[in-house]
C-alpha cells in the first residue's frame, strides 16, 4: 500500500480540483433538473422527477430549438476547421514575414471583447447607407434581420477559425522537414504532398480542435445572444445552450425556472458526451494514441 | 513546409480576399470612434474626439471627481 502513497498524493490536488469544479456542478445540476426550482418555489422546490424532461419533451418549439443546434454546430465547425486549415496550410507555405501578418489579423477578432465585437457586426450589417454590407451588395437591408443564420455562422465562424489556425500551422510546422523532401524526390505535387503527407499527419490536431470547438459551440451563445437574443420571431435562431440560459437565469416574466434550465443543461451535457465518443471513433482514437509501429532510436 | 511555387500565389491573394471582412471591421469600428457619421467605411461627419470622453468621465457619464469643481475648491 505504500508503495501507492507518492502517486496518489501526487493526483490528489488535479484529483480535488477537478471533483469540485467539474463533477460537482454536474451532479449538482442533475440533481436541479430532477427538482421544480423556481423563483416562485425558490423557498420549498420539490421533488418532481422526470417532470421537467418531460415538459421539455412536450415543448412544442423544442424540436426547432434542437435543429437549430444541429445547423449552427454543423455549419459554424465546418467553417472554423475548414477555415483553419486553409489559413494555417496557406500561411506556412508563404514567406514567414507575409504567413505572420495574416495571423496576426485572423487573430484580431478573437482578442476583441465580444460585446465590441458583436457591435462592429451590427455596425457593418446596418441599411444603406451606414452598412458596409448594404453598401457592397446593393441591397439596403438590416443582415442581420434578414440573414440571421449567415451573420451568426460568419461572425462565430472568423473568431473561431484563429483557433483551428494556430493548432494547425504549429502541427504542419511539427512535420519532419525530411518528409517533404521525400515527397519533392518522389515528384509530388504541392496538392499531392498536402493531401498525402500533411493531412494524414495532421489528424490528431484536427480532432482535437473538432471536439473541442463542438463542445465549445454546444454550450457558447454569447454570440448569437448579442446578435439576435434568439430571433427575429420566434426561436428564429434560438440554440439549446440559449434556451436553457433564458429559462435559468433570464425570462422575460421574472419567473426563471432553474429546474427546467438544468434539465437543458444536463441534456447538452449528455450530447456532449455522446458526439465526443462518437468523435473518437470516427478518428480512431486508439491508434492514435497507440505504440507507433515503427520505433527509431 | 515549403514553399507555394509561383503559380499558387494567387491563392495568397485568395487569403488576402477572405481576410478583408476582419480588416474591414476593424476599420470601420476606428472610423465610427473617431467621426461624427461614418456611411460604410467612408466618413461623411466631421473628426471628432466627442467618442473618447469616456477618458475623462465616469460610467454614469457625468466628469469624474477630477474635474469636478467642488464648492469649497471653487471659492
Amino acid at each position: 500500500m505504500r508503495r501507492y502513497w507518492a502517486p496518489l498524493a501526487f493526483v490528489l490536488p488535479a484529483t480535488v480540483l477537478i471533483m469540485l469544479f467539474f463533477v460537482a456542478p454536474v451532479v449538482t445540476t442533475l440533481y436541479l433538473s430532477l427538482t421544480d426550482l423556481s423563483t416562485i418555489t425558490f423557498q420549498h422546490p420539490r421533488w418532481i422527477g422526470l417532470g421537467n424532461y418531460a415538459s421539455l419533451l412536450r415543448d412544442p418549439f423544442i424540436g426547432k430549438i434542437l435543429f437549430n443546434t444541429a445547423h449552427y454546430l454543423g455549419f459554424t465547425l465546418l467553417f472554423n476547421i475548414g477555415m483553419g486549415l486553409l489559413l494555417a496550410l496557406l500561411s506556412s507555405s508563404v514567406r514567414e514575414r507575409y504567413g505572420a501578418q495574416i495571423r496576426a489579423v485572423w487573430l484580431l477578432p478573437r482578442i476583441l471583447p465580444p460585446v465590441v465585437y458583436v457591435v462592429i457586426w451590427q455596425g457593418l450589417s446596418r441599411e444603406a447607407p451606414y452598412g458596409l454590407i448594404s453598401d457592397l451588395l446593393g441591397k439596403s437591408r438590416n443582415w442581420i434581420t434578414a440573414q440571421p443564420w449567415n451573420v451568426i455562422i460568419l461572425a462565430n465562424g472568423l473568431v473561431g477559425a484563429s483557433f483551428g489556425m494556430l493548432l494547425f500551422t504549429s502541427a504542419i510546422r511539427a512535420i519532419p522537414p525530411d518528409l517533404f523532401y521525400a515527397s519533392a524526390v518522389d515528384g509530388a505535387t504541392t496538392g499531392q504532398t498536402v493531401r498525402r503527407v500533411v493531412l494524414p499527419l495532421l489528424r490528431w490536431p484536427i480532432l482535437f480542435v473538432t471536439a473541442y470547438q463542438t463542445l465549445s459551440l454546444l454550450t457558447s451563445f454569447e454570440y448569437i445572444l448579442l446578435l439576435t437574443n434568439g430571433g427575429p420571431g420566434f426561436y428564429t435562431t434560438t440554440v439549446w445552450s440559449l434556451h436553457a440560459y433564458q429559462l435559468a437565469l433570464s425570462n422575460y416574466f421574472g419567473n426563471v425556472q432553474f429546474g427546467l434550465g438544468a434539465a437543458m443543461a444536463a441534456v447538452l451535457v449528455v450530447i456532449g458526451i455522446v458526439v465526443t465518443l462518437l468523435y473518437l471513433r470516427i478518428f480512431n482514437f486508439r491508434a492514435l494514441v497507440g505504440e507507433p509501429k515503427v520505433e527509431v532510436n | 513546409m515549403p514553399l507555394l511555387p509561383p503559380r499558387w500565389r494567387l491563392v495568397l491573394l485568395g487569403v488576402a480576399a477572405l481576410s478583408l471582412p476582419v480588416i474591414a471591421g476593424i476599420v470601420w469600428l476606428i472610423l465610427t470612434g473617431s467621426f461624427g457619421e461614418v456611411r460604410g467605411l467612408v466618413p461623411v461627419g466631421p473628426l471628432t474626439l466627442k467618442n473618447w470622453r469616456f477618458g475623462n468621465r465616469s460610467a454614469t457619464g457625468r466628469r469624474s471627481m477630477s474635474h469636478c469643481s467642488t464648492p469649497w475648491r471653487s471659492r
